[in-house]
């Protein structure tokens, strides 16, 4: 599979094709070069960009891994792999390509870190618990009052352990020797045993699940590690969006989003590939981190088209409908952001997925050495590499000027109001609008125009309570941290003024 | 006329909503007779605070449009899956727009999805399944009780959505669902989920999602330790979300002057600064909103290991 992925129009061409020659199953797509991929790790989660000769880098220090993901390409989806010490021809062989990367960066390549994949032959929930399963020599507690935190417990030393890893041990095995040589641990309680596992499992896990990337996923994980980028938009209050928004194939929708791209993503993905997408962006470059992520075929992206705002200042005024204060407005955005330095916006381009976060947290080698060649050699289709030239924007001007559109979605930093006055006019009557916004204020001054324009109905401003369950048995009870705030809506159905 | 498909003018036989305020919106189907409750057949008016009316008068009128009443106007709205489930007949309890788009998005469902539904109920989150498939993929809905599957039936056939949905009345706990083709996500509206799954074991397509809504935590209890024992779901999670609604309002807070001296204050008693300069808007929560409605449980299916 993976030397199908030499130029970017085979990879696109021969996507399907491959499924079916990897023997994989029908509908089943796999893990190959040049795709975005899901790892997981226990509760650690990563998206990356799947290139079998690189290794993706869990823990750090003593327990770091540099994984090898070779052994994963060409497989299906959620399967379960183990990760284990490499062997010496192995590590021999292996040439990090970490002399790419940037040279501020030193990258620590040590041979007893780097692991091996190996394609689990147990079902996968068999593997995932096989970590929580102690020795028999192990038992429990019933309670803490005859454990004490004097730090006497543990006999192990920091430099044991790393012996123990300098001998090829695995981490499974490492892990077993830290809980047998500890004397407290058979008197703690059978529930916080299990918890001690789930903490070290962060550590020592050595249990690898590939997941196809969803927006579900991409939501959840953007939210987690980045809202900032994400503008604070919880996995909920999209969910939401879309709903309001009613998006369904072959509607037309009219979307200004800079939200890394994760709203066109959302809608192109229920358009199936059957209808528009009008992607309203400020200058040149729309963002995409998130788009990227999902894959898309050229069929999906089919309903894509992009529009800088600019060409809507310059284009035919007579034809706006809004007054001349408000055009003054969207100039005022426009000349704002393009203060912007050129190369933030490059960068961000360029950067998908988890990539940036890792660099912060300078743990993911493999990162490192993607983000480099990830523009020039793997973008996922041609479709997306288009530069969203003047040709581009003047098709989409046309079809914005010529269209009614079937719902419109707001979501970006920039204010609302003057994007809500010059795009709702060309909504299709009875049609609804979606606005998105970390703060309430910038919605209730939409929501006062709208009101007085009269040109709005059913208009509500909505936020969330969401939170996660834990549910085990004995004990179930909501989870210790939530999230305060998921943003606001404010979603409505476009009539006839007044 | 379809829900989906959209058309500018309202026809005999669509569904419309007429909308006279936030709280008050009725569907209507533009019919020139109606049942009534003897169940012969009569003319359709329809009645409302503001007078009644001649359904058939809807016919020709664009949607989004003022529509003029005996003493006073509402709007005609075209139906979507949201003003649907704020205005259907309720068979059964019904699943709400905030609930319905988390299962939706955390089914990962799309275009060319195959999904099962178990009961059938109202039919509120079957209009969204099937929205979300559309035109490509197909739902599959059950429910134990006859007349409320041929309601529904008759309901998706009226909306224009027959064509990617199968009604089946049929109890799935003791007799699965008998779908050929492999779905991509169950969802399990019913008392008793955990005894359903080792059907959904026979239905769910490798990687496929199921969802189970419940109201009580000993369901989803039982639940998730049916769906660990099975050893074939993983990525169990459980999820609950509320939404509150706000009123946008203007309010005024009386704020006193403590500039003047006793002598400037004439009456000698503290004075108000200037009503305009008190006045703010803010967001105004609903004196009462939905507590709790139903814990939501994803988990993803993969059975044993796969043959590649």
């Amino acid at each position: 599979m993976a030397s199908e992925t030499n130029s970017n129009e085979d990879l696109v061409t021969s996507s399907s094709a491959t499924a079916a020659v990897g023997g994989l199953g029908a509908d089943e797509d796999g893990i190959c070069d040049g795709k975005y991929v899901v790892v997981e790790r226990g509760d650690q989660q990563r998206i990356i960009l799947f290139k079998s000769n690189q290794t993706i880098t869990f823990g750090k220090g003593a327990t770091q891994q540099d994984i090898l993901l070779k052994g994963a390409s060409g497989t299906g989806f959620l399967n379960a792999f183990k990760a284990s010490p490499a062997p010496p021809e192995v590590i021999a062989s292996h040439k990090p390509s970490s002399n790419n990367s940037k040279p501020w960066k030193k990258s620590k390549v040590r041979p007893q870190n780097l692991f091996v994949l190996e394609r689990s032959t147990d079902p996968i929930v068999k593997s995932i618990n096989e970590f929580y399963q102690l020795p028999d020599t192990i038992s429990s507690g019933v309670d803490n009052r005859n454990i004490h935190d004097d730090n006497t417990s543990q006999a192990m030393k920091k430099h044991d352990i790393e012996s123990l890893r300098g001998q090829g041990v695995s981490s499974k095995e490492i892990l077993e020797t830290i809980i047998t040589s500890s004397k407290s641990f058979n008197q703690k309680t059978e529930f916080a045993q299990e918890k001690y596992l789930k903490k070290k499992e962060k550590i020592y896990g050595d249990v690898l699940v590939f997941r196809k990337p969803s927006i579900s996923i991409l939501s959840d994980y953007y939210f987690k590690r980045d809202p900032v980028k994400v503008l604070g938009l919880r996995p909920d209050t999209l969910s939401q969006l879309l709903s309001y928004a009613n998006i369904h194939a072959h509607g037309k929708y009219l979307i200004f989003e800079n939200c890394c791209g994760l709203i066109v993503a959302a809608v192109l993905n229920r358009l199936g590939g059957h209808g528009a997408a009008l992607h309203c962006h400020i200058g040149s470059n729309p963002q995409r981190q998130a788009l990227v992520c999902m894959n898309f075929t050229d069929e999906d992206l089919k309903p894509m088209m992009n529009l800088d705002m600019l060409y809507l200042l310059r284009g035919n005024v007579e034809k706006m409908e809004v007054g001349p204060d408000d055009i003054a407005a969207v100039a005022v955005v426009e000349a704002e952001s393009s203060e912007e330095p050129k190369t933030k916006k490059q960068k961000l381009e360029c950067d998908a997925g988890s990539d940036s976060d890792d660099e912060k947290n300078g743990k993911d080698s493999y990162n490192e050495q993607s983000e480099v060649e990830e523009e020039t050699t793997f973008v996922t289709s041609r479709r997306l590499m288009a530069s969203n030239n003047k040709e581009d924007n003047e098709t989409s001007v046309a079809y914005f000027n010529e269209t009614e559109f079937d719902g419109l979605i707001i979501c970006g930093k920039e204010h609302p109001l003057t994007l809500l006055q010059r795009l709702l006019p060309r909504l299709a009557l009875s049609t609804p609008f979606v606005i998105y916004c970390q703060y309430p204020e910038p919605l209730m001054d939409c929501y006062v125009w709208v009101k007085e324009k009269g040109i709005g109905i059913n208009v509500h401003l909505v936020d969330n309570w969401f939170r996660n369950i834990q549910v085990e048995t004995e004990r179930t009870h909501p989870e210790i941290n939530m999230s305060p705030s998921g943003g606001y809506l404010l979603y409505g159905t476009y009539i006839v003024g007044t | 006329m379809s829900f989906i498909e959209r058309n500018p003018i309202i026809k005999e036989g669509d569904t419309v909503i007429l909308f006279l305020s936030v709280n008050n919106h009725y569907p209507i189907e533009v019919t020139k007779y109606k049942k009534n409750k003897s169940g012969n057949y009569v003319e359709n008016k329809f009645q409302t605070i503001y007078g009644h009316f001649d359904v058939m008068e809807l016919v020709g009128k664009k949607y989004g449009t003022k529509f003029h009443l005996p003493r006073g106007w509402a709007y005609v709205l075209h139906p979507t899956c949201e003003l649907w489930t704020k205005t259907l007949p309720h068979r059964t309890q019904i699943i709400y727009t905030p609930d319905i788009s988390l299962i939706i998005f955390g089914l990962d469902l799309a275009p060319g999805s195959i999904v099962i539904e178990a009961g059938t109920g109202s039919g509120s989150l079957s209009h969204a399944f099937i929205r979300t498939v559309y035109p490509t993929g197909h739902l599959y809905t059950f429910d134990f009780h006859e007349k409320r599957a041929d309601q529904a039936r008759e309901e998706f056939q009226k909306h224009g959505l027959n064509s990617w949905v199968t009604v089946g009345h049929r109890d799935v706990i003791s007799d699965g669902f008998d779908v050929e083709k492999p779905a991509d996500a169950v969802f399990l509206d019913l008392p008793k989920p955990w005894e359903v799954v080792p059907h959904v074991q026979r239905s769910l397509k490798r990687g496929g999602k199921l969802c189970t809504f419940s109201p009580c935590i000993e369901q989803v209890q039982k639940t998730v330790e049916a769906l660990k024992r099975s050893g074939e779901f993983v990525m169990i999670k459980t999820q609950e979300v509320l939404q509150r609604s706000n009123s946008i309002q203007y309010r005024i807070l009386t704020s006193l002057d403590f500039s003047l001296d006793e002598a400037e204050s004439a009456s000698g008693k503290l004075v108000p600064i200037k009503k305009e300069q008190c006045k703010f808007r803010t967001l105004i929560p609903p004196p009462q909103s939905a507590g709790h409605t139903g814990y939501i449980t994803f988990a993803t299916f993969v059975p044993g290991v796969s043959s590649s």
